[in-house]
C-alpha cells in the first residue's frame, strides 16, 4: 500500500480508460505508457466486457491491440478478496436486472494491481478515488494523469495531449468528474 | 478451494430447488462446465461465480467461504418460499448483510444492546411473549408517549437509539416481502415495505421486533410475506406485537374514561396507531369482548363512524385533525428510513478505505460523484459526520412538512 511502482511493475487498465483510448484508436499512446513494464496490462472479466462490445469501434480497437497481452485470471483462492473488493465498489442502488459481472472488472484490476505492486488505472471517480486511498495516489491514474506523464517524458506535447483529451470527450465519453469542463494545454504539464 | 466453492455451488443449488440443468440454462452456462465445477474439477472464474450467484439469489461470498449470515438468508427464503427472491426487497436485504460482513471482516463490527433482554426460554409462548413485550415497553417509552401517524417513526429511532439495531423502511410495490428481521446479533436488522398504510406498517414493524428481541437466533432471518400464525415462531411474534403496542392498562383507563362504545374504539385506534381489526382482535384477547361482540365490530362500517364523528369528534374524545387523519391514513404510507447505524460503519469504512463512495452514496440515495464531491471538499472527519447528518436532516425535515401537510387536511 502506496509504495511507489516502477518500470519494473505492472500497470492495469480497467474497461472504460481502455476504451476512452480506443474510441479515438490511440492505443499506441497507452503502449508507450505500458512499454517496459511486465505483463499482465488487464484481467479476465475486463476482457470479457470488451468482448461482449464487439462490433462497436471503442472495443474493436481495443482488441486489434496486441500489446495488452494475456489478460490476469484470478485464482479460486484469491476469488474471496475480489468479491469483497466488489462489494466495496458496488453502488447498493443496483437492482436484479443490473448485468451480475457489474463492477467485477475494476475489483478485479485493482486486485490484480494490488497483488502485483502494479499501478491501477481508471477514470471512474469512485473508483479512482477508492484506489488512493488504498494503493497510495502514485500508484493511481486516470487518463489525464497518463497524459501527464506522456508530456513529461516528451512523448507528446502539452498541445497534443488536450487534443486527445477533447477527442475522447468529444466522441462522448467522459474523463473522471473534477477535471475542469474546458482543458487548457497548461492543464498537461507536470506541476 | 475448487472442491469447497464446487460443493458449496451444489447445495446452494439444491436449496433452491433447481436441477443444475435448469441452473445452468438460468445463467446461459454449459452444464457441462457447471458440472465440472461442482465437482471440483475444473476452477471456476470470477465473472462465472457472479453469474451462478445471481441465478442462485445467494451472495458471491457465501459461495467462498463459510459465511454464517450469508448462508441463512437462502436458507430463510426456502422457508418462506423460493418466489419471496424475486423482488428488490430481498434483493435489498442481500446487498446490505453483504455489505455488513465486508464492514465486519474490516473491523467495524456491530454493537447490539440487547443484553438486558429476559430470558424467556422454555417459557409458554404467550408468555414469553407478554413478558418481553412489557420489557420492550419499558426499554421505549416512546412507544407509551407517542400516537397517531407519529408512532411509527418515533419507534423505528427508539429501536435504532435503545437496542443499536438498524431498522430499515423502504417501499417495494407488489413485493411479495412485507417485512423481515435478521435476529442473528452479529447484524441485527428490521425491515418494513413501506408499501404498505401506516397502521400495517407500525405492525410490521412491531412483529420483526419480537423476532430479534425473542431470539429467533436459530433461524438467523424470518422473511415474512403475511403476518399469519402459521408457526409458533410467528404466534410469537403477533403476540408481542398486539401486547407491546396496544397496552392492557391504557385499554382498560379509556374504556373506563369514555365507555364500552365504538367511539372509544376510535380513540384506541387513533391512540396506538393500529387498524380497527387489530384493536378489536386485542379486545378480544383480553376477554373484553366476546366472540360475538369481535364479529359484530369486524363488520362495522368504520368509516361512516370516522364521518360522523368529523362533525362532532366529542364522544371520542379526539380532535377534529386527529378523526381526519384516521379517515385517511389508509391512503398512508410511512416515509423511508435509513439504517442509521449501517450507515455510520459505511461512512467510517469509507474514510478507512474499507468502502468506495458507491456503497455509502447507495444507502443514502444519493449520486455517488456529488457525494464524493461533497466530502472531498471537507477533510475532517467530524465536518464529513456533520455533512451526513444535515443530508439526514433535510430528508426527515421534509417529511415532517408532508406530515403537517395532511394533519392539516380539512375534516
Amino acid at each position: 500500500m502506496g509504495i511507489p511502482s516502477g518500470p519494473g511493475q505492472p500497470r492495469l487498465f480497467d474497461g472504460v480508460t481502455l476504451r476512452h483510448f480506443g474510441i479515438i484508436d490511440a492505443m499506441s499512446l497507452i503502449e508507450v505508457g505500458v512499454d517496459r513494464r511486465p505483463e499482465p496490462r488487464w484481467t479476465d472479466t475486463v476482457k470479457s466486457e470488451v468482448l461482449a462490445g464487439i462490433g462497436l469501434p471503442d472495443c474493436d480497437a481495443v482488441l486489434a491491440a496486441g500489446f495488452l497481452g494475456q489478460p490476469y485470471e484470478v485464482g479460486t483462492d484469491d476469488l474471496i478478496e475480489v468479491f469483497t473488493l466488489r462489494t466495496a465498489l458496488r453502488d447498493l442502488s443496483h437492482d436484479a436486472s443490473d448485468d451480475p459481472s457489474r463492477d467485477l472488472g475494476e475489483a478485479e484490476t485493482l486486485f490484480a494491481a494490488d497483488t502485483l505492486n502494479g499501478d491501477f488505472v481508471t477514470d471512474d471517480s469512485a473508483a479512482y478515488d477508492f484506489a488512493r486511498r488504498r494503493l497510495g495516489s502514485n500508484r493511481t491514474f486516470d487518463t489525464v494523469d497518463l497524459l501527464r506523464e506522456a508530456v513529461a517524458h516528451g512523448d507528446m506535447t502539452s498541445y497534443e495531449a488536450k487534443q486527445v483529451a477533447d477527442a475522447i470527450r468529444n466522441s462522448g465519453r467522459h474523463l473522471r468528474r473534477g477535471h475542469p469542463a474546458t482543458l487548457t494545454s497548461a492543464y498537461f504539464e507536470t506541476e | 478451494m475448487d472442491s469447497d466453492v464446487g460443493s458449496r455451488i451444489r447445495a446452494f443449488r439444491e436449496v433452491a430447488g433447481l436441477r443444475a440443468q435448469e441452473l445452468a440454462a438460468r445463467i446461459d452456462m454449459d452444464p457441462t462446465a457447471l458440472s465440472k465445477i461442482e465437482n471440483g474439477r475444473r476452477a471456476v472464474k470470477s465473472a462465472e461465480l457472479a453469474r451462478i450467484a445471481d441465478g442462485l439469489k445467494v451472495s458471491a461470498l457465501a459461495l467462498l467461504e463459510d459465511a454464517p449470515l450469508l448462508s441463512k438468508l437462502p436458507l430463510a427464503a426456502r422457508r418462506a418460499g423460493q418466489s419471496i427472491t424475486s423482488g428488490g426487497a430481498y434483493d435489498r436485504l442481500l446487498s446490505l448483510s453483504e455489505l455488513h460482513v465486508v464492514l465486519a471482516d474490516a473491523g467495524l463490527p456491530t454493537s447490539p444492546s440487547l443484553a438486558a433482554r429476559p430470558d424467556v426460554s422454555g417459557r409458554e409462548w404467550l408468555d414469553a411473549a407478554t413478558e418481553m413485550a412489557a420489557f420492550a415497553r419499558d426499554q421505549l417509552s416512546v412507544a407509551s408517549t407517542t400516537s397517531g401517524d407519529q408512532r411509527f417513526g418515533a419507534l423505528a429511532e427508539a429501536i435504532e437509539d435503545r437496542f443499536r439495531v438498524d431498522v430499515l423502511v423502504q417501499q417495494f410495490d407488489g413485493d411479495p416481502l412485507s417485512g423481515a428481521a435478521v435476529t442473528d446479533l452479529a447484524f441485527p436488522l428490521l425491515f418494513v415495505n413501506s408499501a404498505f398504510a401506516r397502521p400495517r406498517s407500525l405492525f410490521t414493524l412491531a412483529h420483526e421486533l419480537g423476532h430479534v428481541l425473542l431470539g429467533h437466533v436459530d433461524d438467523g432471518i424470518a422473511l415474512d410475506r403475511e403476518l399469519a400464525s402459521s408457526t409458533v415462531i410467528e404466534r410469537m411474534a403477533n403476540a408481542f406485537a398486539a401486547i407491546f403496542l396496544m397496552d392492557e392498562t391504557v385499554i382498560l383507563e379509556t374504556l373506563d374514561h369514555y365507555g364500552r362504545r365504538t367511539p372509544t374504539i376510535v380513540n384506541l385506534a387513533h391512540r396506538f396507531g393500529v387498524s380497527f381489526e387489530t384493536i378489536i382482535y386485542r379486545l378480544h384477547n383480553l376477554h373484553l369482548i366476546d366472540a360475538a361482540g369481535r364479529d359484530t365490530l369486524m363488520t362495522f362500517n368504520w368509516q361512516q363512524q370516522l364521518a360522523r364523528l368529523a362533525s362532532d369528534p366529542t364522544s371520542s374524545g379526539l380532535t377534529k385533525p386527529q378523526v381526519g387523519q384516521l379517515q385517511t391514513r389508509s391512503t398512508r404510507k410511512p416515509g423511508s428510513r435509513l439504517p442509521g447505524l449501517l450507515v455510520g460503519r459505511a461512512h467510517e469504512g469509507f474514510l478507512k478505505g474499507i468502502l468506495s463512495v458507491r456503497p455509502l452514496a447507495g444507502l443514502l440515495g444519493e449520486d455517488p460523484q456529488e457525494l464524493l464531491i461533497r466530502l472531498s471538499e471537507v477533510e475532517d472527519f467530524d465536518e464529513q459526520r456533520a455533512q451526513l447528518d444535515d443530508a439526514d436532516l433535510k430528508r426527515e425535515a421534509e417529511q415532517e412538512t408532508s406530515e403537517e401537510a395532511f394533519a392539516g387536511t380539512p375534516v
